[in-house]
């Protein structure tokens, strides 16, 4: 839109075809003037009273110069004193004794003044041509047409190919029987209608056929009168359209506001959601302390990754089936039932998860011990540039990836396998985001897996080897493919490290 | 109509051959430079319309490619259906690494896998940059029995064509219904080496 301004500016009205498509633009304007005038006073409605956002941002905008309304705050003015400014703009215009005095008339369809005592006047009046009825109708036609063609079809009336020559001869006998010649405007207009029959646009084309229908009524220069009266019209409305323009941008921001408010709502509804699936879960588990306990009994007496995998498995599945008919589930939608099962998994598992993590007991927390103490030693005389890494020079301005590093810490707060997995799993996705901003290309596991390593070796999380026997034993069957690869690719950055050790 | 299944294939060669850019563009249509919206390549799935009735989800596991992270490698190859060994052709030190991948791959698998054969950046094929000779490697791949193919990342040369090629003799070479198999990727063998070099690790230095 801002460009159809500037080319009110340079403007060629000779040349037909440049000005029709000016004429279009005004009239998409048109379209556009209703359609944000209303989202304007609707808009009002719903911030004037406490939106003080929304005042913030209509100030934070530059302002317009050459439109003065602008310059007044916006709670001021409403859509309708805008409106009603414009329409009186319009009638001044009819005083000064211009040619435009249809301006208001058009502009406003909604208040018909003129057209009580233009009944007793002819219809087609060549003598008193812009203020008789045939032309006042064209010009109205024509602004809806012009709205909805296809600009492109100008740049072949233009072009050195005699366009008449491929409509059908039929319409061209037609148009030379009649008593006005073809000229470019009606050539264009049966283009459209042309192209309004290809795609099957009935509304269009019934449209188009009609529009075409009154332009026919007048000749050359009768249209060209026609083309530079609609351009009049376009400039007299040129600052309220730049109004329109600044407004509407305003409210493209609003809405980009409004989405992302919308998003932190949604957020800390999930969170509310969660919040109650976790406390009604909770006290359904209390009920089933004496089960809980048998199954940590059970469990740390089994010695077989699979039998404990089948075990927990089992135990799950219980909770799930029996919580169906639990008092405080009756009325559970399916989705909070899901929401159930990965509570209760986190939970059973935060019960039997020392067991879990240590099935050898001391001897699995001392191995732990020793192995971060040997990273510990690694990570201080570990750099980006170490030969066993050779970080790319590109990404080593991230260095030490603390986002990442962070991240990997937290892997301890996680009780279940799932869950630990999510974490590395956000932890190299962090890495990859870091290097696709360094790097510009998508990171591969070239550039990865060093920077991987090093985290690891920094952020250094206890029990290091216990994660991950621990994710091995109870969830390795259970990995979709991405799981899968990422929790690969951690693993090989850990048996790297012991490697360098 | 079958459902449609999966399969894993594994990403091997030298660094900087352009082993992630082959997966981008097979599996986004994008070339690196231009992949604003995709973040990491490192792990890549795409499906393929084998026929009018199969289609499968190939799994594509990208791999450090550096000489430094060679053993990891097998962590990432196991279990895998396929393989695709990428070399650069304006590279011929490149070449003789892939060669030892498809020589490590072969000896693993005992030739249970397909192995695709990727020449690489053939859009620098014009000029003198080209190091490695086509048919030369073309008559290596047919001993080996390996899909061999120049392919171009960056112009989208062959790239579809080399991973519709291993997909489908990997269709052919299984019955759909262990293609079917969802998460059939991690072997159940893997704990035990797992702990054993955790173990050793910690224990030696104890």
């Amino acid at each position: 839109q801002p460009s159809t301004l500037i080319s009110t500016q340079s403007l060629p009205s000779s040349n037909v075809g440049i000005s029709t498509s000016i004429i279009k633009s005004s009239s998409t304007n048109k379209s556009n003037e209703k359609r944000s005038t209303n989202a304007i006073s609707a808009l009002r409605r719903r911030f004037v009273g406490g939106g003080s956002s929304s005042h913030r941002r209509d100030r934070s905008i530059p302002e317009d110069d050459h439109s003065q309304i602008e310059q007044q705050p916006i709670e001021t003015i409403s859509a309708d004193d805008i409106l009603a400014r414009y329409s009186s703009k319009g009638s001044t215009n009819i005083d000064n004794g211009s040619k435009l005095n249809t301006t208001a008339d058009e502009s406003h369809p909604e208040t018909i003044p003129v057209e009580t005592f233009t009944d007793t006047l002819p219809y087609y009046d060549p003598t008193n041509l812009d203020t008789c009825r045939a032309f006042i109708d064209a010009k109205k036609k024509l602004r809806i047409v012009l709205a909805s063609v296809d600009t492109d079809s100008i740049n072949y009336l233009n072009s050195p190919i005699n366009f008449s020559q491929y409509l059908p001869s039929q319409q061209q006998q037609n148009s030379s029987s009649n008593r006005k010649s073809s000229n470019n405007l009606i050539l264009f207009l049966r283009s459209q209608l042309y192209e309004a029959i290809a795609i099957q646009d009935r509304d269009l084309q019934a449209q188009v056929y009609e529009t075409l229908r009154c332009v026919q009524q007048f000749n050359e220069n009768e249209c060209k009168e026609l083309i530079r009266s609609m351009i009049d019209d376009y400039r007299s409305r040129s600052v309220y359209i730049a109004y329109l323009v600044k407004n509407n941008e305003n409210l493209l921001n609003i809405t980009y506001h409004q989405d992302r408010l919308l998003v932190r709502i949604q957020r800390d509804q999930d969170l509310c959601k969660l919040n109650l699936i976790n406390y009604l879960v909770k006290l359904f588990l209390d009920c089933k302390e004496h089960l809980l306990q048998k199954l940590i009994d059970k469990f740390s007496h089994l010695s077989s990754a699979e039998e404990k995998m089948h075990l927990i498995e089992l135990f799950l599945q219980d909770c799930c089936r029996e919580i169906t008919s639990d008092i405080n589930w009756k009325t559970a939608s399916p989705e909070q039932f899901a929401m159930s099962q990965t509570s209760i998994e986190r939970m059973v598992m935060a019960k039997i998860y020392t067991a879990a993590l240590y099935p050898n007991g001391q001897i699995d927390v001392q191995r732990d011990q020793v192995f971060s103490s040997h990273i510990r030693t690694l990570a201080e005389q570990l750099d980006p540039n170490h030969q066993k890494l050779r970080i790319q020079k590109i990404c080593q301005r991230e260095c030490p990836w603390p986002s990442a590093q962070a991240e990997l810490r937290l892997i301890n707060a996680y009780k279940t396998p799932r869950d630990k997995v999510g974490c590395v799993q956000r932890c190299i996705r962090i890495i990859q985001n870091l290097i696709r901003l360094a790097s510009n290309s998508a990171a591969g596991a070239d550039d990865t897996i060093p920077i991987l390593i090093y985290v690891i070796v920094k952020a250094n999380p206890p029990n290091l080897l216990s994660i991950m026997q621990y994710v091995q034993d109870l969830y390795s069957s259970r990995f979709t493919d991405e799981e899968s690869y990422f929790w690969t690719m951690f693993v090989s950055g850990v048996k790297f490290i012991n490697e360098m050790i | 109509m079958r459902r449609p299944g999966q399969f894993k294939m594994v990403l091997l060669g030298e660094s900087a051959v352009g082993k992630s850019s082959l997966a981008l563009r097979f599996a986004k249509g994008q070339y690196q430079e231009h992949a604003e919206s995709t973040i990491g390549a490192a792990f890549l799935t795409h499906t393929l319309q084998i026929d009018s009735d199969t289609s499968l989800k190939v799994e594509l596991w990208d791999t450090a490619g550096q000489e430094r992270y060679h053993s990891l490698a097998p962590m990432y190859y196991r279990g895998a259906q396929a393989a695709l060994v990428v070399y650069d052709i304006t590279n011929s030190e490149s070449l003789r690494r892939a060669k030892m991948w498809v020589k490590e791959l072969r000896q693993v698998n005992a030739g249970d896998m397909v192995i695709g054969l990727a020449g690489n950046k053939a859009d620098l094929a014009t000029g003198n940059k080209r190091q490695v000779d086509t048919r030369e490697v073309a008559e290596y791949a047919e001993e080996n029995s390996l899909i061999f193919m120049e392919t171009s990342a960056k112009r989208g040369d062959n790239v579809t064509e080399i991973f519709m090629n291993v997909a489908k003799q990997v269709a052919a070479k299984q019955p759909t219904s262990t293609l079917n198999k969802p998460h059939g990727a991690f072997p159940p063998t893997k704990p035990k080496q797992k702990e054993g070099s955790g173990c050793c690790g910690g224990d030696s230095k104890s």
